[in-house]
Order: structure tokens, then C-alpha cells, then sequence
């Protein structure tokens, strides 16, 4: 399930996604309704790291800007030989940066995961891993576990995000009644990041896996 | 949810009789060991030996095989090479309710997983239910049956299921330094046909165990587990002790009982999510199972204030740091309580911070009851969580008169202060001073006394904060969830806040 199609399934399932323009003709002009600066993203079935190979731009700042942007990054899937199912142009929106992950455990079977996100996910290593489905115990305990919460809390400024937010997020994707449980059969899920501000949690990234679903894509 | 029966389980440790496989006429095979430490151990049922020949050993009548013997048997000891072990119980015939194996060489070891496959399917042929193989038995004081010699007869509440069979014996060794009372312990091996699952759901619908404690490397089916235990996490506490938590943990688990222990990360959200107590070590493992067995059961929350009183200033600063680690806070004691208790006018050398440091000539003072004195007010005015006193008896049996009985009479105030209190604190001991000539009896019946009025009794502090912190945590976990428990269940309609 590409980019795309992964964000609009949990955007129907109540997380937020960017407001965004989403185009198959690389040669359409793109004026959004809503203002920049923008991001820009190559849509592809096959590739899950976009960013390597300068499939994704931040900042962009007007429509001249995004033409060029999307020549350029059509240019480059050519030259590498991969196929573009369209172009994604989004809102930038700003925040504090999460990560949602849902892996199948040989043992235990799904499991969700949250992690302070972001680009220096790795680097942190900040996580914390429930079985699904979970409830809202578990959701608010997970957060409670992770250093990163401080981020959600006005650290240093920050806005307050409140906490309810993450705790529906996790239960949207892995409650009783989330994705997980839907019978969608997904395997594999990376929403990173998710963006937390006081108005709620965005979708900036994610990919979905679902069973027998050899495609993934859409990593930013 | 659906939930199966258990097995019956009862007829493995409480059997009313056993057959053995594996002695020998010479006496000097596994199969006679066990029948001399069953007998030991006051077994009183009936005993029927499998052996080619010979027509009785250790006394008791031999059969040549499992289905030629003239009854039903509800529990078959198996301890011949593995080779011969499918041939032995697909011939069982119908009669043999369960089989242990304790042989190994199936698939723990590279290529041993065929013959494991045969067993399981000879077993099914032969109509018997296995535990193991590559174990070493089952014990239960209740039903007299154990697999080592000198076993701890007290019968307990506290059931165990160990996937290793030493450890299972290590634990078995523990008992009595530990005051542990076990219901059972029943050791799984590589858990070819029995699960560790099938033991869990049969300990928490036994009525003679109130607490479970599991030592797992690897389970098959994860998800049947994490629904056992979560059926049950208001239920009996359960304490799981996870085996092969580090990569070469985990290789070595491998090759051990041919586990495949998944993510550790795993198996700490089944414990957080079903009200588990996790533990780290065998001594944390017992402490918590100790704790769990003595202490009330818990009701609403411990809070995380802790209170420290004993003898040693140094001893004092190290436990502080050990309940700090494991999230208790040692806050201060009110002024006015520390006036009241200056007011004692008790000699030199205490300390009325927390940890209140009371040195040995301060604990003597009437006797050693002075300690409860200084108990009553404390919990009256600071009302925490836990409290722990912590004696270190060769100083103060050095400092005192035998004939005065100072430990006893330390150990007799402490819990009648505690039982007269109305905080709802749990009181923890640590007698310190284990091995030590002449004390050890001394030692031994201040347990007694302890452990008789529900107090738990540690050998080091850090034992206690373990056992304090399995209590604490299982508290805090029915406390967050108990309130409302059907509400884990409720559908919820999700709704997430909208960009204005």
C-alpha cells in the first residue's frame, strides 16, 4: 500500500492527515488551496526509501517552486528506473515528532510500538511495545513510558500537547476496534513521523503493509 | 473469551499411583532414586516398575511394560535413552494418564526435533499425555511426589511451572532458606505435548495455590498465554521469571529446551498488560513469590513512600538507593514526629531521618521493644506504603544478653506495632546474618514467628525491595484497572480532534 493509500485509510479511521494535493500528471500545475511552505513527495509503489534518492523536498515555498521540484524528481525516478504512481503536495505542520509502528511478533503476533520519532528514531531509542489489541491503560502507559513524553508536556516552551491525543492515535490504530483489528489483515505498519500538536496528531508518513501485499512504499 | 478445562493436573501431583521406567536392578539408575526419594518424600500410593526381567525392585512389583501393568496409572516417570522412549509409551496402551520424560536428546539437540515428533505422535497413539521431555519431574508437598532427595516437605500456596528442570531443582533448594511453601512445581522441559500454558490455567484454577511463578525461555504460542494471563490479571498474582532476555540468553535457551523466546520486549508488555510481576534473577523470582505468598493480598495502591528502620548507617544508605532504583521514595519524617520520637529520650547514636538508624544499644532498650514504640508512631503520623526493618543480628546478639531474647522480642514488637496500626503499610523483615554459628536457630524461629503473622521474611535487602516492589506493582496495576474492569472491553469510538 503506497504513501498515499496508507493515509487515507487512517485518515477514515481519525487520525489527521496534512491537507495535501495528490497528482498522477507530473505536467498538471499545482496551486494548493492553503498556504506554504510545502512538502513534496514522489508517490511510488515499489520504493520504500524515497528520501535517499531525493523523492522527497521540504520547504518548498509556490507553485513555480513545485513544478520544478516534480520535474526534477521525475527526472530522477527515470534515471533510476522506478515507477511513479503520482505526486503528493502537502502542508508542513509542525510539532513534536512521534512514531507508530505495528509489527508481527513469531511469537506473540501483532504488536504495536510507539517511539520518540522522527528522523532520529534509531538514535533515540526511546520505545515502548504493547501486544495488540490494547486498551486505554495500556495506550496511556506506553506513553507514560517514553523520555520523550516530556516533549508533549511544554518542554522548554513547547506547546502542550495533550495527552489524550497519542491515547486515541494508539487506540485508532491498535485498540479493540482500531486498524489492526479490522479484518484488513495488516502485518506491518510505519507511520513516522506522526506530528502532535494542540490541534492533533498528523499523518506525515506512513506505510502500511497488509497480507499478501508484496508492495511497500512511502517512507519520506 | 473461551476457555478450555484445564487439564487434570491433580493426577500428576497428587497421583494415587506412579509407574516408573528407568531402575534397575543394581540400584543405582534414575529410576531408583526416584522411588527411594518418592517413598522418603511419605508417597504412600502405589508404585509399579517397568523392567524387562526382574520381578521387584526397591520393594516395589515390576510389570514388563506400561500397559502390562494390572491398573491405571495416573502418572509415568520415564528416565530411559530417548531412543526408547516412543516405542515404550505408544505401547501404554490407553492406561497411563500422563507420562513425564525426562530423557533428553530430542529437540533441544540438532536433529533430535524428528524424534520428538515421533514421541508426540506415539504418545497420541499410546493414549498418554506427556510432560517434557528433557526434564527432571514434578514435587508437590500436597500429594507427596517429588523428583529430589531431602525435598521441602511444607505445603504452600505457591505454584510453580519451570521449563528448566535445574532450575526447578534450584528452586526446590531455595525453599528453605527462602520460607517459600510450594503447592507444586512442575518441570515442562521442551514442552512437546503439555504446555506451559496447560500447567498455568490448571495452578490458577487449583484452589491450593494462590500465587504461580514461571520460569520460561520460550513459549510456541504466545497469544494463548497472554490470554490465560490475561483472563486472569485480577485473579491469582503470577510472577514470571524470562529466561534468555539477551542475545546469547537467548542462543542458550536455544540449546537448552529448544525455545524460540521471541523479543523481550514482548514478553515485558505481556507482563504490563496482563498485571505480571517480572523479575531479573532467581533471588528476585523467589523474593517476589515470597512477598506475594505472605503479604495481603493487595488491595487499592501502595503508595511509593517507604520507611527504613534498623541498625547500620551504611546498610541504611545502601537500601536507600535500592528502593530509589525501583521507584520508592524514602521521604523525610515529619518534624514533629522526629520531636515525639526524640522525646523516647533513647541513648546516643540514632538517627530520626529516614532511614531511622537505630544502633544496637538503642534496639536493646527494654529488652528490644522499644522498636515497637518507635513503629506506632511512624506509621500513625507518616502512614507509607511499606515499611521495612531491616536487623543485622550478629550485632545485635553481640551486644546483647542471649538470656534477654533482644532478636525475639525485636521481631514480636515490630509486628504487633504493624498489626495495630491502622495504615494500610506493608511490612517487610530482613533478618540478616544467614550461616552464622549458633545464630541460625535463633534466626530460624524469629521466621517462624514472622511467618506465622503474615510477615514476610528476607535475608538481604535487596530481596525485600524485590518482594515490596512485586506487591506494590501488582497493587498498582488492579488499582489503575480495577476499579471499572469491564471497561478494557468496551468498544470505544475513537474520536480524534479535528484542526479548528
Amino acid at each position: 500500500m503506497n504513501e498515499h493509500e496508507s493515509k487515507a485509510l487512517l485518515a477514515a479511521r481519525g487520525l489527521l492527515r496534512p491537507r495535501h494535493v495528490f497528482v498522477e500528471d507530473a505536467n498538471a500545475r499545482i496551486e494548493p488551496p492553503f498556504a506554504g511552505p510545502y512538502v513534496v513527495k514522489a508517490v511510488s509503489d515499489q520504493l520504500a526509501h524515497k528520501s535517499e534518492l531525493g523523492l522527497v523536498r521540504l520547504g518548498v515555498r509556490d507553485p513555480d517552486e513545485i513544478a520544478s521540484v516534480i520535474a526534477a524528481m521525475r527526472t530522477t525516478a527515470t534515471e533510476h528506473g522506478v515507477e511513479l504512481v503520482g505526486f503528493l503536495v502537502e502542508e508542513t505542520i509542525d510539532g513534536v515528532e512521534l512514531a507508530i509502528g505495528v509489527v508481527d511478533d513469531p511469537c506473540f503476533g501483532l504488536m504495536i510500538m510507539i517511539a520518540t520519532g522522527g528522523t532520529l528514531i534509531e538514535l533515540f531509542d526511546d520505545t515502548a511495545f504493547r501486544i495488540a489489541p490494547v486498551d486505554e491503560h495500556d495506550a496511556r502507559e506506553m506513553l507514560h513510558e517514553l523520555r520523550g513524553r516530556e516533549l508533549l508536556a511544554g518542554h522548554r516552551g513547547r506547546e502542550v500537547v495533550p495527552e489524550q491525543i497519542v491515547v486515541d492515535t494508539i487506540l485508532a490504530v491498535a485498540g479493540a476496534s482500531g486498524l489492526v483489528s479490522s479484518d484488513l489483515n495488516v502485518v506491518e505498519m510505519d507511520i513516522n513521523p506522526l506530528i502532535l500538536n494542540r490541534s492533533g496528531a498528523y499523518v506525515a508518513d506512513a506505510v502500511i503493509m497488509v497480507r499478501d501485499d508484496e508492495a511497500v512504499c512511502g517512507a519520506r | 473469551m473461551v476457555r478450555a478445562d484445564p487439564l487434570p493436573l491433580d493426577r500428576v501431583l497428587c497421583p494415587s499411583s506412579v509407574a516408573v521406567v528407568g531402575a534397575s536392578t543394581r540400584g543405582d539408575a534414575p529410576g531408583n532414586r526416584y522411588v527411594r526419594n518418592l517413598r522418603a518424600f511419605g508417597y504412600d500410593g502405589r508404585i509399579a516398575i517397568v523392567h524387562p526381567s526382574a520381578t521387584e525392585i526397591e520393594g516395589e512389583p515390576c510389570f514388563r511394560s506400561l500397559s502390562d501393568i494390572d491398573a491405571e496409572v495416573d502418572y509415568a516417570f520415564i528416565a530411559v535413552p530417548a531412543a526408547a522412549v516412543p516405542d515404550l509409551v505408544r505401547g501404554a496402551g490407553g492406561q497411563v494418564a500422563f507420562a513425564q520424560i525426562m530423557s533428553s536428546g530430542f529437540g533441544e539437540t540438532g536433529g533430535g526435533e524428528k524424534l520428538e515428533a515421533e514421541l508426540v505422535d506415539a504418545a497420541r497413539t499410546g493414549g498418554v499425555r506427556l510432560i517434557g521431555p528433557n526434564c527432571l519431574g514434578v514435587h508437590s508437598p500436597w500429594g507427596r511426589v517429588t523428583f529430589v532427595d531431602a525435598a521441602p516437605h511444607r505445603p504452600g500456596h505457591v505454584g510453580v511451572i519451570s521449563q528448566s528442570g535445574g532450575l526447578g531443582v534450584d528452586i526446590l533448594r531455595c525453599v528453605e532458606r527462602s520460607g517459600l511453601a510450594l503447592s507444586g512445581v512442575v518441570t515442562t522441559g521442551n514442552a512437546a505435548d503439555v504446555q506451559i500454558v496447560d500447567v498455568l490455567r490448571y495452578f490458577l484454577d487449583d484452589d491450593r495455590t494462590h500465587v504461580v511463578g514461571m520460569y520460561v525461555e520460550g513459549v510456541p504460542d504466545g497469544r494463548a498465554l497472554f490470554d490465560a494471563l490475561h483472563g486472569n490479571r485480577f485473579g491469582k498474582p503470577v510472577v514470571i521469571l524470562k529466561g534468555g532476555r539477551s542475545r546469547d540468553g537467548l542462543a542458550a535457551a536455544q540449546s537448552h529446551t529448544g525455545a524460540l523466546g521471541g523479543d523481550h520486549r514482548a514478553w515485558e508488555a505481556l507482563a504490563r498488560q496482563t498485571g505480571c510481576v517480572t523479575t531479573n534473577d532467581l533471588d528476585d523470582f523467589i523474593a517476589a513469590l515470597v512477598a506475594l505468598q505472605h503479604l495481603p493480598q493487595p488491595e487499592g495502591l501502595v503508595n511509593d513512600d517507604v520507611v527504613l528502620i534498623g541498625n547500620g548507617g551504611g546498610a541504611g544508605v545502601l537500601a536507600a538507593d535500592r528502593f530509589n532504583a525501583a521507584g520508592w521514595r524514602l521521604t523525610a519524617l515529619a518534624p514533629a514526629l522526629v520531636a515525639r520520637l526524640e522525646a523516647f529520650d533513647l541513648p546516643p547514636g540514632s538517627s530520626y531521618a529516614n532511614p531511622v538508624d537505630l544502633p544496637a544499644g538503642v534496639l536493646a532498650v527494654d529488652d528490644g521493644r522499644v522498636i515497637g514504640d518507635v513503629i506506632r508512631e511512624v506509621l500513625a503520623d507518616a502512614r507509607p506504603g511499606a515499611l521495612l526493618v531491616n536487623l543485622n543480628l550478629p550485632v545485635i546478639v553481640s551486644n546483647t544478653d542471649p538470656r534477654r531474647q533482644v532478636v525475639e522480642n525485636l521481631v514480636e514488637a515490630t509486628i504487633a506495632a504493624h498489626a495495630s496500626s491502622t495504615a494500610a503499610t506493608r511490612l517487610a523483615l530482613v533478618l540478616r546474618g544467614e550461616g552464622l554459628e549458633g545464630l541460625e536457630d535463633r534466626r530460624q524461629r524469629c521466621r517462624e514467628i514472622a511467618e506465622a503473622a503474615g510477615v514476610a521474611v528476607f535475608g538481604t535487602v535487596a530481596d525485600a525491595v524485590s518482594g515490596l516492589t512485586a506487591l506494590r506493582n501488582v497493587a498498582a496495576y488492579r488499582h489503575a484497572r480495577g476499579a471499572d474492569p469491564t471497561r478494557h472491553a468496551e468498544r470505544r469510538d475513537i474520536e480524534i480532534r479535528r484542526a479548528p
